[in-house]
């Protein structure tokens, strides 16, 4: 369903009337029922994929929880009886049982995701092996619709079964809250990828109806609508001719829809974020924020802890970590530290979890070279200012650089935001070559912005702009406090119903005509 | 409930806001008029004097100049036809003049689509027209509430507020006055393009197109209501098909389907059909250079002749003659002696 619908807005607000009506005890069985109708409506043939993820991570880890208490039991009663290494053995026979089960459902899991996702992309490269090496190549007749959501479910599933396996969190008995868990609507397109502890806590809380939420959850939809439908939307009307024409637009239109698609992919990302999180405000519900001014970050590192935040806690947690903290990679870094130096071996461990992590990364995004590269950058950039941390600082020690100063904090923010520019539009062209071609075209062509001024109206661009202004805006406000605070303290309820009524008609005006010529939905659904 | 009392206040006050903005924004629009076919107030002017109803869609908004037929027949004569209009809006826009006005004969335009455009795939433009022509905002919410689809909503929104918003930018845009639309009673004529071809080039595009053959039931549903209340009100009414340019005609290979349709549902309610693409003298009364604005719309020069050859028709049809043999019996027979068959 297009959350861009009055069909959705009158089933969100069918959704809350409900929520607050029925007894407290059946307020999350209506979100399950809802969240199942709504993947219904996106194609009720992929409802089996998910229910087969659902049931596989409730299965496993129901099996994992039974094979953990049962050996507690068990060695809690034969305490006396079994010697150390007895003990030990049956432990380890234990865990690699559990290890089996973990890995299975894995293997099913991302298996399923990588089928759907990754099967053509890996048929084109045997294709162009079997073509090089002068062989038939294979036909790619294989046409099937990624099921909705898979990337972000299947990661928020796993990282529930691993949790379970490695003992943080203990396995949930009640299959139907294991299944809200995985298909809960607001979340299922876009994330955020929620670990199991803090959404289930807010999912089967009971909650009451507060006119805080109500008004607070309101005014983020309504922010959210605006950002997408103003501000993304119009802008993709430039960033799609320049991206399609780089070949010949300007420099300076290629660099500027460059920046354009930046704000764009933020307003659109961020915006269906405020409408899902505002929906689930309004029933009590919160969700963790995925975006924390991420174009404020003065570095790459930085920039990655607040774009996409869920994303990155989970390569964090799921596969950074566990592989940082290897015991062959911590080996590794030991002996590095022997042969090169401490600072080498102290960042080598570091670096192979980012290798994996990055490209995993790319991966997730898009099944391309593109995004490999992608994925490959980002890695690239923060790998290197990780070994060159202690030289950095030499070199702001001899300049007499301070990280407070204004200029200094300035450059590191225009610095990021431009580098992450770069790297973001890469894959967005097409193929590599186009994206480097894309590159490439910012310093080899001349001339002024009529290549990239030549679509669209100035009437949308300009509502355009001033959005981009309002978000940079509110950005600035919320370094202090929410923006919502702010209004509140400076503003009394008839002038706060006034401006949003006011935006409410900007959205109409300057976001419906719009919304009809653009093709596509929300850009990070594709993932 | 306290919490709740508040939420429930601030959201109607909110949707109130958005209502006064709006309908600030909004009713310039049908104070200025700013669109030529914003008839609404030369309707009201004429209230009462209308006997001669024309209804149809854009192939008759350009082709019926009631001056003309006025002058022929005596009559006092209104063309109430709109672009890309519904049989819903056709049906609505009668029904409401033939309430105030003394409509003995309407004449509807059954042209090729009628009965077979979709709204569904069309979207809400027709409705969009006549909405701007209704000037009571109750009738204007009845309408839309009844023709409306759920997801075009937002869409009809910003149509109401980009229209309003321009009325007031913009109050005199078409240059149209309530006078000229009283002068004109409906009729807006297009300029001429020349629509000729070569033989090469007709052969190039010959049966090249199939009409839609599925009846879009909605649409047959307002006919038929169409026809109820001309039985109820005793009014003639007169199906006609308006002429079109030969590359329309050269173009569609089943134009029989709708025309023999029409025939069936005229023939089963007892109404006269004059289908005006089968006149056997239809490339001198209509030529290709002159007559016609694009492939199926005429020209001013074209609606000019169209008028008087129909006024001359009924005058023909009233005084009790036949009028068979001035038609082709079908498009087959018209494309057999046609220019663009050869």
């Amino acid at each position: 369903m297009d959350i861009l619908s009055i069909r959705f807005l009158l089933l969100a607000a069918g959704l809350v009337v409900m929520y607050f009506l029925v007894p407290k005890r059946f307020q999350w069985p209506l979100l399950l029922a809802v969240s199942l109708l709504f993947y219904c409506m996106a194609g009720v043939r992929h409802v089996i994929y998910i229910l087969i993820t659902a049931s596989s991570t409730y299965g496993a880890t129901r099996i994992i929880q039974g094979m953990e208490n049962r050996q507690k039991l068990f060695l809690r009663e034969n305490k006396a009886a079994l010697s150390k290494e007895e003990k030990t053995a049956y432990k380890e026979k234990g865990k690699s049982r559990r290890k089996a089960v973990m890995v299975i459902t894995l293997l099913l899991n991302f298996g399923i995701l990588c089928a759907f996702k990754y099967f053509h992309f890996a048929l084109e490269q045997v294709n162009s092996v079997i073509g090089a090496l002068g062989g038939s190549q294979i036909e790619d007749s294989f046409n099937w619709i990624i099921p909705l959501g898979i990337s972000f479910y299947t990661f928020q599933s796993m990282g529930y079964l691993l949790d379970v396996y490695w003992g943080r969190v203990e396995a949930e008995n009640n299959y139907f809250k294991v299944l809200l868990f995985v298909t809960f609507f607001p979340q299922i397109t876009q994330g955020p990828i929620s670990n199991f502890k803090q959404l289930t806590e807010e999912l089967f809380a009971e909650h009451s109806f507060s006119y805080r939420n109500y008004s607070r959850g309101c005014q983020r939809m309504m922010w959210g609508f605006f950002k997408k439908m103003v501000v993304a939307n119009v802008l993709s009307i430039y960033t799609g001719n320049i991206f399609a024409n780089y070949g010949s637009c300007s420099g300076l239109s290629a660099l500027a829809g460059m920046f354009m698609y930046s704000v764009e992919i933020y307003a659109d990302f961020s915006g269906y974020m405020d409408i899902m999180c505002g929906l689930c405000e309004i029933l009590g519900i919160r969700l963790m924020e995925n975006f924390e001014r991420p174009y404020f970050s003065k570095s790459v590192a930085e920039y990655w802890r607040r774009w996409h935040h869920s994303l990155g806690e989970w390569f964090k947690n799921y596969l950074y970590y566990p592989i940082a903290v290897a015991k062959w990679n911590q080996k590794l870094g030991r002996n590095a530290k022997e042969k090169f130096g401490k600072a080498f071996g102290n960042n080598l461990p570091a670096t192979l979890a980012l290798i994996v992590v990055w490209f995993t990364t790319g991966l997730w995004h898009g099944a391309s070279w593109a995004y490999i590269v992608w994925g490959g950058l980002n890695g690239a950039v923060i790998i290197f200012s990780l070994w060159m941390e202690q030289t950095y600082e030499k070199w702001k020690s001899a300049l007499k650089i301070k990280d407070s100063s204004w200029g200094w904090r300035a450059f590191q923010t225009v610095r990021t935001f431009t580098l992450v520019t770069f790297i973001k539009a890469l894959p967005e062209v097409g193929t590599l070559s186009q994206g480097v071609g894309l590159w490439k075209s910012v310093f080899a062509h001349s001339g002024g912005f009529a290549d990239l001024l030549s679509v669209g109206d100035t009437k949308s661009l300009c509502a355009a702009l001033a959005g981009t202004l309002l978000i940079f805006v509110t950005s600035l406000i919320q370094r202090r406090q929410s923006v919502r605070s702010w209004l509140e303290d400076k503003t009394c309820l008839p002038v706060r119903i006034l401006l949003f009524a006011v935006l409410f008609i900007a959205i109409v005006y300057f976001g419906v005509p719009v919304m009809e010529n653009v093709e596509g939905g929300f850009i990070y659904a594709e993932f | 409930m306290q919490s709740f009392k508040k939420a429930l206040f601030v959201s109607l006050a909110f949707v109130l806001c958005v209502i006064i903005i709006s309908a600030l924004l909004v009713e310039p629009l049908f104070i200025n008029r700013p669109n030529y076919f914003q008839d609404s107030e030369a309707r009201n002017e004429l209230s009462g004097t209308i006997d001669f109803a024309i209804s149809g869609s854009s192939y008759s908004y350009r082709a019926f100049d009631p001056n003309i037929i006025d002058g022929v027949l005596g009559t006092s004569g209104y063309n109430f036809s709109g672009a890309r209009m519904t049989m819903a809006g056709r049906y609505e826009m009668l029904k409401l003049e033939t309430e105030r006005n003394p409509i003995k004969t309407v004449v509807f335009d059954m042209s090729c689509d009628t009965l077979y455009r979709n709204r569904d795939e069309e979207g809400p433009e027709g409705d969009l027209y006549l909405l701007s022509r209704i000037d009571s905002p109750l009738e204007r919410l009845k309408y839309a509430s009844q023709q409306i689809r759920l997801d075009e909503y937002f869409s009809v929104y910003y149509y109401f507020l980009k229209s309003g918003i321009s009325a007031i930018i913009n109050p005199d845009e078409s240059g149209w006055t309530d006078s000229d639309r009283v002068e004109c009673r409906g009729y807006y004529p297009r300029w001429m393009n020349d629509m000729s071809m070569t033989a090469a080039e007709y052969a190039e595009i010959r049966n090249t197109e199939s009409m839609e053959t599925e009846i879009y039931a909605e649409n047959l549903e307002y006919l038929n209501k169409i026809i109820e209340l001309c039985k109820e009100k005793d009014i003639r009414l007169i199906f006609v098909t308006v002429p079109v340019s030969n590359q329309t005609l050269c173009r569609v290979d089943n134009l029989d389907v709708p025309r023999e349709k029409y025939a069936e549902i005229a023939e089963a309610n007892g109404i006269e059909f004059y289908d005006l693409n089968l006149l056997k003298n239809r490339s001198e009364l209509f030529p290709e250079e002159t007559a016609f604005f694009d492939d199926s719309h005429l020209s001013t020069y074209g609606s000019a002749t169209f008028s008087s050859v129909f006024a001359e028709l009924m005058q023909t049809v009233n005084g009790g003659g036949d009028v068979t043999d001035m038609f082709f019996s079908s498009y087959k027979e018209l494309d057999a002696n046609s220019v663009y068959s050869k």
